[in-house]
């Protein structure tokens, strides 16, 4: 579904990656891993449109859309949850979420899902009328996928999910990664909780200073003694 | 003087809303104590308090024996009191060392006459806070990182250390952290935990919001347990680990996380 094949991106003169080649087969889980300043955000901005790769190739369904503007990625199916939320501080919570659904044209079957997403996060409906900026941050993360989901996106961009979040909500946030995931969303997730990430993802890269250093199986790299000495304090 | 923060009947509402209310508990000078709770349960509104981003709606702040709630922030932060964010609030615009040196703002003498007229005072003050800058970027790990860089340009993990070296800057006497580790890796909570570790030996006492368990139970003294603004328990992360009510809010199975 999604080729990503040899991006460098830069900021200014620094190269945050080089020569990344990933591939998202469609239904998959496919998680991104690795340290801090490792290129992980980067990736997931380049995929998303926010940034542009000096070089190589984005492939979505087939068709290049590296370097075309975020809001037409998005149309074509590519939502992002960026980390550190972003929600819209001046917004109502539902207002938030109407603006997940700005760019499609299915009114009835967004409402649907404005129903199903706050279903899915009981504390939104409770606050729906509420600004997003005086929600508490785990509950403005929630906000955060929430307004994501309502896009309907066919790829589905997880930039670090259980950010802030309490213990059993991360539980919860990672029962909800596999719901979406079995209602046909696939999913890129970068994520710092590397066990749940290697459970739930069925394949995994590791990026180190923006290369990708090692990839395989989520439960073959979860027995790789270099998964376990960085990642997994063992 | 047996406790260096003092919390007596702390409540906070918004509009109708009740954010905190009957808030009490004290920290001990020269412990860590962490306050946990579910999201949403008033843990940063508590900060907010403390740190008079806004004021209490009822009960008072106590810091080293004196009242402190009504206070502006930068008075609070001059008595010693100072903070990270847990949405990352640095100058981004800004170097990695211009952060730092900011957070000294409230502890140097040079005023507007001296500053503009370059003067010998205020050119040494300079220098000092620069080498000072140099050792807090040391003590959270930030030596290897260019120091001319934006603030905004440093990954995530690294803003939130920079964002501990800016507190530190002002000498505070009580530092709250908002989610320190929020964004690493294992590994790199292992170097935060030192770096906390290393921060209390210097005899900064610490006040810690964080999800991270395994983080909050090895580096705390004691732990305050929030849930709807109310604090539901209060004791020794052992204690606390086995309250069957924290258990039901906030960890549910005793693993933690749900890492089976």
């Amino acid at each position: 579904m999604l080729e990503v094949r040899g991006i460098e991106t830069y900021y200014g003169n620094i190269p945050a990656l080089r020569k990344v080649s990933i591939d998202v087969p469609a239904g998959s889980v496919v998680a991104i891993l690795g340290a801090n300043g490792a290129g992980k955000t980067t990736l997931m901005k380049t995929v998303a449109g926010v940034l542009r790769p000096r070089s190589g190739t984005v492939f979505f369904l087939g068709e290049e859309i590296a370097g075309l503007p975020s809001h037409k990625i998005v149309r074509r199916g590519i939502a992002l949850v960026p980390e550190g939320r972003a929600i819209l501080s001046r917004m109502t919570v539902r207002e938030n979420l109407e603006m997940g659904a700005f760019t499609r044209r299915d009114a009835r079957k967004a409402d649907r899902d404005m129903d199903r997403v706050m279903e899915r996060f009981p504390v939104l409906k409770e606050r729906a009328g509420q600004l997003g900026g005086s929600l508490s941050g785990g509950e403005q993360q929630m906000l955060a996928i929430a307004r994501a989901l309502m896009s309907a996106p066919k790829l589905l961009l997880l930039d670090e999910p259980t950010l802030g979040l309490a213990p059993l909500v991360v539980t919860d946030i990672f029962v909800i990664i596999r719901e979406i995931n079995a209602a046909g969303t696939t999913i890129l997730l970068v994520e710092q909780n590397v066990r749940q990430a290697l459970k739930v993802s069925g394949y995994a890269y590791v990026l180190e200073t923006g290369k990708i250093a090692l990839s395989g199986p989520s439960n073959e790299l979860s027995r790789e003694p270099r998964i376990k000495a960085s990642y997994l304090g063992q | 003087m047996s406790s260096l923060l003092s919390l007596r009947n702390i409540g906070k509402t918004f509009g109708g809303l009740s954010a905190l209310s009957g808030i009490s508990f004290d920290v001990p000078p020269g412990e860590i104590v962490g306050v946990i709770g579910p999201n949403g349960a008033g843990k940063t509104t508590l900060f907010n308090v403390v740190t008079a981003v806004f004021p209490p709606s009822t009960g008072e702040v106590v810091f080293d024996g004196e009242r402190v709630s009504g206070l502006p922030t930068h008075a609070i932060a001059k008595r010693g009191v100072t903070r990270t964010f847990q949405n990352i609030r640095l100058f981004t615009t800004m170097t990695v060392e211009e952060n730092v040196m900011v957070g000294r703002h409230c502890r140097t003498g040079a005023g507007i006459w001296r500053g503009v007229l370059r003067t010998r005072g205020e050119r040494r003050e300079e220098r000092g806070i620069r080498v000072k800058t140099r050792e807090l970027l040391d003590l959270v790990g930030l030596s290897g990182v260019d120091r001319n860089r934006t603030a905004g340009s440093l990954p995530y993990g690294h803003q939130r250390r920079l964002e501990i070296a800016r507190a530190l800057a002002a000498e505070p006497r009580l530092v709250l952290l908002d989610e320190p580790v929020a964004g690493m890796n294992d590994a790199e909570t292992q170097d935060v935990f030192g770096l906390i570790k290393r921060v209390q030996s210097l005899g900064v006492t610490i006040l810690l919001i964080e999800h991270d368990m395994s983080l909050v139970m090895k580096a705390c003294d004691r732990l305050v347990v929030f849930n709807f603004g109310r604090k539901i328990a209060e004791g020794t992360p052992d204690a606390i680990r086995d309250d069957p009510q924290v258990i039901e809010a906030y960890l549910g199975a005793p693993e933690g996380a749900g890492d089976a």
